[in-house]
């Protein structure tokens, strides 16, 4: 079976509410910081997984049970 | 021999009709005669042949597929079952369509179709899904030999090549199309069952795109076929058809849950654009950036308002008060000081004055003179304290006279002017008091 595709989404809403918990304020000093760095490290996750992508392509045969890449 | 009731030889008879396979699934032609509108809605024609003719009846609820009002003199085909309506004897078709002569069986069939599957609610709107914003998972049901999948192919390779592309391979065109692409669909569903992470309730595939490439028009048939239409509307996961073609819709496009113009139309529908998402992301950075520094900032003042607080509060400022006041204090009272010394050099003033009214000098100035005893210093106030030969000393005004008492009367005071003392000689300075 092939692994799960790289879960952008994920990603990308826990960015989204980074920056929502971090603009609504009143964090204590500690927990902005750590929402800070937390942004960060989702945001470039974010920008390695657009960059890294590689479309990936599967075919599932009408004969065979099994999924096989393809191209 | 048997005797039948008239219900018995009605019953038998419309069971007899509408077992017929024939006259259960019937096209027919001929001209349009009688046209009646009943007040619940239905109609009522006559179809007239060269030496014959049919009665119909459609139903209010067939009626509403119709366009054209129906007049009597139109050569049409109409569809529909045959069956006996009991109470009046009347051999009778059923009609659900009734069209123009004309058109062509291709044309009607699809008609015909598309109604049946619009009754069942195959087409209704609120059974439409939504499309995955952020697929994980594309199936892609056509065929692998055309243009069509490296079209999608290359829109998703650009816009969103975080996704996995799972080909179904099928025909599109020819007469094994129907089947194939119905397997294929299914394919995709049980695919995507097989996988579905329960935990997380993602589908393994997010959205089907039914596509076919470039073809003869008349290959449409195979989208407009039934067993396609409702392998569509079995999905579980939501399709998105581009059969490739701008202006008729297929069956297939109105059970699909998205019609696309062509498939790289169908591709973008179904993936986010990755500069967009870049961009994006970009902004999100940006903005925790902003936001963290805000927040850093909001405490650097709350630091800031709180030393400024302790400042306000520091003793500093209580003991300059204290100061303040000690000092206060103190003017006050050398003030007070002041003020009753100079009250008190004023009384004093006031009481020299009268002192100075009071004293015997003044007195003196009058003519009056004082003796005294001068062994003893005592006054002498009255003449028995001195005898004949006593010293006296009499002090004037301006200087003393020693003298000698003569004699004495003891007569009081009558006469402030019949002095008993007798002035002695002034010595012409000063004596000194003894």
């Amino acid at each position: 079976m092939a692994t799960e595709p790289t879960a952008f989404e994920a990603v990308f809403a826990e960015l989204e509410e980074c920056v929502g918990v971090l603009e609504q304020g009143g964090l204590t000093l500690e927990a902005a910081l750590a929402r800070f760095e937390e942004g960060m490290r989702l945001s470039a996750q974010c920008s390695v997984i657009l960059d890294q992508a590689e479309l990936r392509i599967t075919q599932l045969l009408a004969d065979d049970e099994e999924a096989e890449p393809a191209f | 021999m048997r005797i039948f009731d008239i219900a018995e030889v009605m019953s038998y008879a419309r069971e007899l009709l509408e077992s017929d396979p024939v006259l259960g699934d019937l096209w027919v032609q001929g001209e349009v005669t009688k046209v009646y509108q009943s007040t619940a809605g239905h109609l009522y024609f006559t179809l007239r042949g060269a030496s014959s003719q049919l009665e119909c009846v459609m139903f209010r609820s067939a009626l509403r597929h119709v366009r054209t009002r129906l007049e009597a003199g139109q050569a049409v085909v109409a569809h529909g079952a045959v069956s006996l309506y009991e109470a009046r004897g009347q051999f009778q078709l059923y009609a659900d369509l009734v069209e123009p002569e004309g058109l062509g069986q291709a044309y009607l069939q699809f008609e015909l179709l598309r109604r049946r599957l619009e009754d069942e609610g195959l087409f209704a709107l609120e059974r439409k899904r939504a499309l995955p914003t952020y697929p994980r998972r594309i199936g892609v049901a056509t065929s692998i030999g055309g243009a069509v999948i490296h079209d999608i192919q290359r829109v998703l390779a650009r816009r969103y090549p975080l996704v996995e592309v799972v080909i179904a391979p099928c025909a599109v065109q020819g007469e094994a199309a129907p089947r194939e692409i119905v397997a294929a669909l299914q394919r995709l569903n049980e695919y995507a069952a097989s996988r579905l992470d329960e935990a997380r309730r993602l589908a393994a595939i997010d959205v089907i795109i039914l596509a076919r490439g470039g073809g003869a028009p008349e290959e449409l048939a195979v989208f407009n076929d039934e067993g396609v239409a409702r392998a569509i509307f079995a999905s579980a996961i939501p399709v998105v058809s581009a059969i490739g073609h701008e202006t008729d819709h297929t069956i297939a496009d109105l059970v699909a849950d998205v019609r696309a113009a062509t498939p790289s139309v169908a591709a973008e529908l179904v993936s986010p654009d990755c500069e967009t998402l870049r961009a994006t992301v970009d902004e999100w950075r940006r903005r925790v950036a902003v936001a963290a520094t805000t927040a850093l900032q909001t405490h650097r003042q709350r630091v800031d308002s709180a030393r400024q607080q302790l400042l306000w509060r520091s003793p500093q400022s209580q003991i300059a008060a204290y100061q303040q006041r000690v000092s206060d204090l103190a003017q006050r009272t050398r003030g007070a000081v002041a003020q009753q010394l100079a009250n008190r050099a004023s009384q004093l003033q006031a009481r020299q004055l009268q002192l100075l009214a009071l004293s015997p000098t003044t007195t003196l100035a009058r003519g009056y003179a004082l003796c005294y005893d001068p062994s003893s210093g005592a006054l002498v106030t009255a003449a028995n304290q001195v005898r004949p030969g006593d010293p006296l000393e009499v002090q004037l005004h301006q200087g003393v006279v020693h003298s000698e008492v003569r004699g004495t009367a003891s007569s009081a005071v009558a006469d402030p002017h019949a002095n008993p003392v007798e002035r002695g000689a002034a010595n012409g300075h000063r004596a000194h008091r003894v």
